[in-house]
């Protein structure tokens, strides 16, 4: 059987550090907006879980396990202040979490992704701005203030 | 605050408009803005337009359905229906009443309405009189159009721009290098025929079929800017409270659209309340940039920054004014609720909100699409 998304997060951390749907992301669980909560299989405060071993790095927030089919996927969330200002920062700990995803031990990094930027308070960044160009060439989504989730676990 | 309010009107559900200093109306063709626009413009001047009318040998025998007809344009009496209700500030604006004359003449115009369809009124390199038009023809076009005509007859053989006494030299140096890169907008005679021309220095004039589509467009916008904005020291059309443009943007490269909005701007300076309805997102750039500005309390030189101008005393003032102006924005949808989406806030839970009335509904799906192509060629996480 295929490990699932709880233990390929311990895996990669080295220890216990995955939370059961969204309790990981603590308040900021409110931001996520699950068609079904069924589709959330667990959830890990990344930045917290390896704040130890790269003090300095510019970490990612956080990682939920959602199931998609009969598949698996791992949705990656920086909650961050949005302005234009910010998406040099926010590409900056994209680097970091593939840096860190292709490092670490076990099978996380296999699955399938997405990277999604929540904006941490009010949006300050233009639909139309150039820099969400930039953003998209650097796979990154960004979702505004809330991130849907829909039933057959697609991020809308 | 003006408030017009339109039930089953067309295409238009319901919409409930408060007017502010700028309003922009955005939504897909055929979704009722002209109409609410044209409404506006109704409930504002009935009793000038039905002397206008009146005075080019137009009657409509007191009925609203030909009264419709006749303002709106050929088979616009069916967008009223039974159901169709409009109130201006409050005041219900029945069928019959919007079609039946006062009586009392010398009524004063107070809306200034540059229509979708500017270029036809120089579609053959003059300004048309108001009764060179078909019957069916919009009122707001045909007026506009004879508005144009007694401007340009009043400037004989002599270039109407740049000319030194009209604009703001700083607004006449963006125009110049935006939109006519270096000619300059004259009469001559053709033929003894008079028309408009575009005219490098020492060469022969190009009229206007040879014109590119965007300075089509720009030059009876310019002109109606020019009626708003008279020579000398009178800085604005007392009467005109407000200056309604459709499509502002239209034909316009975006550099020559942010000249336009700068001079939107200069209006709003001069104290007119001014509606456009667009399809551009840089005219609804313009008015996220300036609400964003002013919700953080920033300078003024902030807009003169993001619009590429010098800071000189002129366009300085143009930015102090507008920065105490209040924006509205709204959404039209065809046969649903008009929206006000005026903080245009990107994070916002209302797809009509956050994707800008639909103009940035593109761009969010482009960028959507390359993020996954971009994790799936292998350069993201697998």
């Amino acid at each position: 059987m295929m490990p699932g998304f709880a233990e390929r997060v311990n895996v990669a951390v080295g220890r216990d550090v995955a939370k059961p749907g969204l309790q990981a992301l603590g308040s900021h669980a409110k931001l996520i907006d699950p068609a079904s909560s069924r589709s959330l299989v667990g959830s890990v405060d990344l930045d917290a879980a390896v704040r130890e071993d790269c003090p300095r790095d510019p970490r990612w927030d956080y990682g939920i396990g959602v199931k998609q089919g009969s598949g698996l996927q791992a949705v990656w969330v920086e909650v961050h202040r949005a302005t234009d200002g910010d998406v040099a920062d926010v590409i900056k700990k994209a680097r970091w979490l593939r840096t860190w995803l292709s490092s670490s031990p076990g099978t996380l990094k296999q699955l399938p992704a997405e990277l999604v930027w929540i904006a941490d308070g009010r949006v300050g960044l233009s639909p139309k701005s150039p820099k969400r160009a930039i953003l998209a060439q650097n796979g990154i989504k960004f979702r505004g203030s809330r991130l849907r989730i829909s039933a057959d676990g697609r991020v809308d | 605050m003006e408030k017009l309010t339109l039930r089953n009107l067309g295409p238009i559900k319901e919409a409930e408009l408060t007017f502010g200093d700028l309003t922009v109306l955005v939504g897909p063709q055929a979704s009722g803005k002209s109409i609410a626009v044209q409404m506006l413009k109704l409930c504002e001047d009935r009793r000038a337009i039905h002397e206008q009318m009146t005075l080019y040998g137009l009657d409509w025998h007191q009925r609203w359905g030909e009264f419709f007809d006749a303002f709106l344009g050929e088979g616009m009496r069916h967008i009223w229906r039974e159901s169709s209700a409009v109130q201006w500030n409050g005041a219900d604006q029945t069928r019959e009443s919007l079609a039946k004359k006062s009586g009392r003449g010398g009524a004063a115009e107070r809306v200034f309405l540059v229509p979708a369809q500017r270029v036809l009124a120089i579609a053959d390199g003059w300004p048309k009189p108001f009764q060179a038009f078909r019957s069916g023809d919009p009122f707001v076009v045909r007026d506009f159009s004879d508005k144009l005509r007694l401007l340009v007859e009043e400037f004989g053989e002599k270039a109407i721009f740049p000319q030194k006494n009209r604009l703001k030299a700083e607004f006449r140096s963006m125009i110049e290098s935006a939109l006519f890169g270096g000619f300059s907008l004259e009469v001559d005679t053709y033929k003894s025929q008079r028309r408009l021309v575009l005219r490098e220095q020492g060469q022969e004039g190009l009229p206007a079929m040879v014109w590119s589509a965007g300075q089509r467009e720009f030059v009876p916008l310019l002109l109606g800017l020019y009626w708003l904005m008279p020579a000398a020291k009178v800085t604005r059309r007392q009467d005109i409270e407000w200056v309604i443009v459709e499509e502002p943007e239209m034909g316009l490269h975006p550099r020559a659209i942010m000249t336009t909005m700068l001079m939107v701007l200069e209006l709003l300076k001069r104290d007119y309340r001014v509606v456009l309805s667009t399809h551009s997102p840089i005219v609804l750039e313009c008015v996220w940039l300036i609400r964003q500005l002013q919700e953080h309390g920033a300078v003024p030189d902030r807009i003169l920054e993001a619009f590429g101008c010098k800071k000189t005393q002129g366009f300085r003032e143009v930015a102090e004014a507008v920065m105490g102006k209040n924006m509205r924005v709204y959404s039209f949808g065809r046969d649903e609720r008009v929206r006000d989406i005026s903080s245009l806030d990107p994070g916002a839970a209302e797809l009509a909100e956050s994707q800008w009335g639909g103009l940035a509904e593109f761009s969010e799906r482009a960028g959507d699409a390359v993020a996954s192509a971009v994790l799936d060629s292998g350069r993201g996480l697998k």
